[in-house]
């Protein structure tokens, strides 16, 4: 790299991190730090041309539809109200289990992610409900926040996911692998949490015999279903409509849910391990099947207004998505332009060093991402820099994007800054952060052991894209 | 560029040229451009360098040409797919049944660009220069079962792109568009009967020379190709000597191509033939027929307008006179040869 | 927030979204029945990506405004939220000079991009060859819409924080 090159990525950085700061959107200050890259190693020409084509080249781009298509589906869902069929009946089932509400928050939470493809959405959607529950039995709220902000990053991991298939589409690796290799990790995932719940619970069982919860199951209203990364930036200023009817004092058997639930995630993902359809076919289907669970599940006189409400939220989502990748496709070009990223690769690979040494470092690196920015742009500008490095290294393509995903959701409930955490606090006012971080560092211990067990065992990641390629 | 009286290699201005293409850093095409890269980088002593941006990673390829005029990039490779709009006369090479012969096509685009004033006014009015072509090869159809004759192919969903779709459409094929990396897994599903749209050269890239149980020649030939071209606003800014480097190298590249082609190609009839592909064409009359029914060519004319008829009269006296003299042969046509 | 967002703005900028959701819900509809013609009648639906991809330009942004409205847009309020009132300001007004020149900027440029495509009849790459102009300018309109109703946002929110009681007291 010249001289040039170095003081203009420096001056790329703070400025992207000053427009950060100041609070502009993510998207734009990608692009006004991309653009002022551009100026300084090309030209302004060069920089406007790249800009002014980027939002059409971005976006005219097939693959990218199963995006809004997989946020369609999950709004669907969530407007179904298919999240709480899943908690209600591993409520049922594990009402004598110690823990049982937790284990039950996060059953639904895996169940919801099932079908949903959103942190954010999965954590928003679980708070008010689980959390009620939790304190009811008498646990804790660390013990409710901490399951709630961690069951969230199941959103993401568990297909359908938006995040891994930006990862696939910003990577070029393909997404139909991309998303069956996030079930193992998300499954294990969930074992590990489930034994953090369990052991959790029977410590504070020898401590001390459970007590009244500090915090009364207040009468707040249910959390906005379909809310989004944007409230946690507005800290908690988020509009909450009108809330649906006071739950029920004994938890619903609600099986029509939970085969719902299984309905739209085999059209979604099994039609693509057995390949039938590629994935923006699949998503299709599952956006179907969900508008259709969606409508049989609301009065007819409530229909018009119901798809009206969905289609807004799923195009909103949209947009914010393909704002940040506009913005993330321009400081990209000025990444790929300058060399940078090549040199960056060409410095760790000739350094010589481990391979194991140079994988953990770069899921390091992305832990302190997650206190500016939420998943989607952590994954847009970190997949680009560190997926060439690793695949230098010789290790396998999707294993890495599944490790590179599971940490950038590590980085959402990590301290002192995490995504999930806020949208938790959002929804749930009175637990404060300090509780909820101090609630979520078990599950991110659990989080470090299963990131461990996946290095250890790439199986658990590669097993069922190899097993569907095979057929 | 002025005129600069004495000319020579006078300077030490250095030039080093951005570089964008949709294809990866193995391809064949890629290495072509790389040994251009080489023979430039040597005959200007290190004055012109090229900086290689692979895999869409700097623009995308349906970009690649604009991005080259407004100077994003400085070189980029424009596929004749991607061309309709901006070079509407280049995408003559995309007709079917022309050719099957890659040698003769690849010096027909270029004799064009030197010879016929419709073909050339594109790049002129864009203010890009052709530099050469690359060779794609002559279509291949990969199948699951065995055609002998274009009503085999009626009802068969192939993945096809481009203008080879509409002569799928006339036989009663359903094209199916579909990115080449996908082609693999969506033949082994069942999602395609079939694809074309790719040569034999690429076949080992999206692992379907070991994979494809039936490969028919189709007669449909050279269906595509993609040009190098370079901002001509910056090359007319280079010393003459500098120029005169870039011409002689784009003159051997056409035969670099080939090479490349042919090493490719050869590599996927060695795989093919030990996974025990069977090939087949169809007869001479056949492919007439098919020809005609399709009527593209003419179609190709009336869409374009005024003077396509002379670049197309042109491209086929062209390509006539190459075949004459050249003993070139398409790795497929070669492979099942033997 | 929205409250204090002028009716006609709040107006075109939900037309918006409804427009975009029916290009969502035909996006759907068209792949199923592709999927469904070519198993049934072995068929395809000639030009499924071409239309789909095209239709995807017009979710991807037609909902920017509304986006803007509802504050789906991710911003990082870390240092905003522990400054006073006067960095609160500052940076308030950092905020609408960006946005007023990015937005400047970037309309003119796609307005360029726009009747680029228009001059040299540009079509997508494929059976169908679409013309892009359309779609060029669904780019321009949806930017536009969102660029005017974040200042407005912006103007908005400068105001109320410089004269913190008169104002929320209107809003309220
Ligand atoms: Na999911
Ligand atoms: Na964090």
């Amino acid at each position: 790299m010249t001289a040039e090159t170095i003081v203009a990525l420096i001056t790329v950085l703070i400025v992207f991190l000053g427009m950060l700061a100041i609070r502009l959107h993510v998207g734009l200050s990608l692009m006004i730090a991309g653009a002022l890259g551009i100026v300084m190693l090309l030209s302004t020409d060069a920089a406007l041309s790249t800009v002014a084509n980027q939002p059409y080249s971005t976006a005219a781009s097939y693959t990218l539809t199963v995006i809004p298509l997989f946020i369609l589906m999950g709004v669907f869902a969530v407007n179904a109200r298919l999240a709480e069929a899943g908690f209600d009946a591993a409520s049922r089932a594990l009402v004598k289990v110690p823990g049982g509400p937790a284990l039950a928050s996060l059953t639904g939470s895996g169940f919801f992610a099932a079908v949903t493809g959103s942190s954010v959405a999965t954590v928003a959607t679980m708070a008010r409900v689980s959390t009620d529950a939790i304190l009811k039995a008498g646990y804790g709220i660390r013990l409710a926040a901490g399951v709630v902000c961690a069951g969230g990053t199941l959103g993401v991991l568990i297909p359908p996911s938006i995040i891994l298939v930006l990862y696939a589409v910003v990577t070029g690796v393909s997404i139909g692998p991309m998303l069956l290799a996030g079930i193992g990790p998300g499954l294990l995932t969930i074992l590990a949490y489930a034994l953090t719940i369990v052991v959790l619970v029977l410590v504070g069982r020898r401590k001390q015999a459970p007590t009244q919860a500090s915090v009364s199951a207040s009468s707040a209203p249910a959390p906005d279903l379909g809310s989004d990364p944007a409230e946690v930036g507005d800290s908690g200023a988020a509009e909450v409509p009108a809330s649906p009817a006071a739950r029920q004092e004994k938890p619903r058997f609600d099986v029509m849910g939970l085969l719902f639930l299984a309905v739209i995630f085999l059209v979604s993902i099994g039609t693509i391990y057995m390949g039938v359809a590629t994935p923006t076919e699949a998503a299709s289907f599952g956006a179907m099947a969900a508008l259709l669970i969606l409508l049989i599940r609301t009065r007819p006189p409530r229909w018009l207004s119901v798809i009206r409400e969905s289609l807004t939220e799923a195009v909103g989502l949209t947009a914010m998505t393909f704002l940040l990748m506009v913005g993330a496709g321009v400081f990209t070009y000025f990444l790929a332009f300058s060399g940078v990223s090549r040199a960056l690769v060409d410095t760790v690979v000739d350094a010589d060093m481990s391979p194991y040494v140079v994988l953990i470092c770069c899921l390091l690196l992305l832990l302190p991402l997650g206190m500016f920015l939420d998943g989607v742009s952590m994954i847009l500008i970190a997949a680009p820099l560190l997926h060439p490095i690793l695949s230098a290294y010789g290790f396998e393509e999707i294993w890495i994007g599944i490790l590179v995903v599971k940490v950038a959701e590590m980085a959402l409930i990590t301290p002192p800054v995490g995504m999930n955490a806020f949208v938790y606090s959002g929804s749930v006012p009175e637990a404060g952060l300090g509780r909820i971080f101090r609630g979520i560092a078990p599950f991110i211990i659990a989080d470090v052991v299963v990131v461990a067990v996946l290095i250890m065992v790439p199986e658990i990641v590669t097993f069922l894209p190899e097993y569907s390629a095979a057929k | 560029g002025g005129g600069d009286g004495g000319g020579e290699t006078s300077t030490d201005e250095t030039f080093t040229l951005t570089y964008t293409t949709y294809s990866n850093d193995t391809s064949d095409q890629s290495i072509t451009v790389q040994r251009w890269a080489e023979e430039v980088e040597e005959l200007t002593e290190g004055g012109v360098t090229v900086d290689f941006h692979y895999s869409e990673s700097l623009v995308g390829a349906e970009e690649s040409l604009q991005a080259t005029i407004d100077g994003r990039a400085d070189m980029a490779q424009v596929g004749s797919l991607y061309a309709a709009s901006d070079l509407p006369m280049y995408t003559i090479s995309e007709l079917p049944f022309e050719t099957d012969n890659p040698e003769a096509q690849m010096v027909a685009l270029d004799q064009l660009y030197q010879e016929n004033d419709a073909y050339r006014g594109d790049f002129e009015q864009q203010g890009v220069q052709q530099l050469f072509p690359l060779p794609i090869g002559i279509a291949v159809v990969g199948l699951n079962e065995a055609a002998e004759a274009p009503d085999d192919l009626a009802g068969l969903s192939i993945r096809s792109g481009g203008v080879v779709s509409e002569a799928m459409i006339s036989v009663g094929a359903n094209p199916v568009s579909m990115t080449a990396t996908d082609v693999y897994e969506s033949m082994e599903r069942g999602v395609i009967d079939g694809y074309t749209s790719l040569g034999i050269a690429n076949l080992s890239t999206f692992g379907l020379s070991e994979s494809t149980s039936h490969v028919l020649e189709p007669g449909i030939g050279s269906y595509a190709s993609s040009v190098v071209v370079v901002n001509a606003e910056l090359v007319e800014s280079m010393p003459e000597a500098y120029q005169e480097a870039l011409r002689t190298a784009s003159e051997n590249a056409v035969g670099y191509g080939l090479d490349e082609l042919d090493t490719l190609g050869n590599q996927a009839c060695e795989e093919l033939q030990n996974s025990g592909t069977e090939f087949s064409s169809f007869t001479q009359e056949d492919v007439t027929a098919w020809q005609d029914e399709a009527g593209i060519a003419e179609a190709w004319v009336s869409d374009q307008g005024g003077d396509a008829e002379s670049v197309l009269e042109d491209y086929r006296q062209f390509i006539d006179e190459t075949t004459e003299s050249s003993d070139y042969s398409d790795p497929l046509v070669a492979c099942m040869g033997e | 927030m929205s409250a204090s967002l002028p009716r006609p703005a709040r107006w075109v900028a939900s037309a918006f979204s409804v427009i975009a959701g029916l290009c969502l819900l035909a996006l759907v509809l068209l792949t199923v029945a592709d999927v469904v013609s070519r198993n049934v009648q072995g068929r395809s639906i000639l030009g499924t990506v071409e239309i789909s991809t095209v239709l995807l330009v017009a979710v991807a942004f037609l909902g920017l405004g509304a986006a803007e409205i509802t504050g789906k847009h991710v911003s990082v309020s870390l240092i905003e939220a522990r400054l006073p009132r006067l960095g609160r300001l500052v940076f308030s007004v950092l905020r609408i000079l960006l946005l007023a020149a990015v937005g400047s900027l970037l309309i003119l440029g796609l307005t360029e991009v726009y009747l680029g495509a228009v001059q040299r009849g540009e079509t997508t790459n494929g059976v169908l060859g679409l013309v892009t102009a359309p779609w060029k300018l669904i780019l321009v309109i949806s930017f536009l819409v969102f660029f005017v109703l974040a200042l407005w946002r912006e103007v908005h929110q400068f105001l109320v924080l410089r004269g913190a009681r008169s104002v929320s007291g209107v809003t309220a």
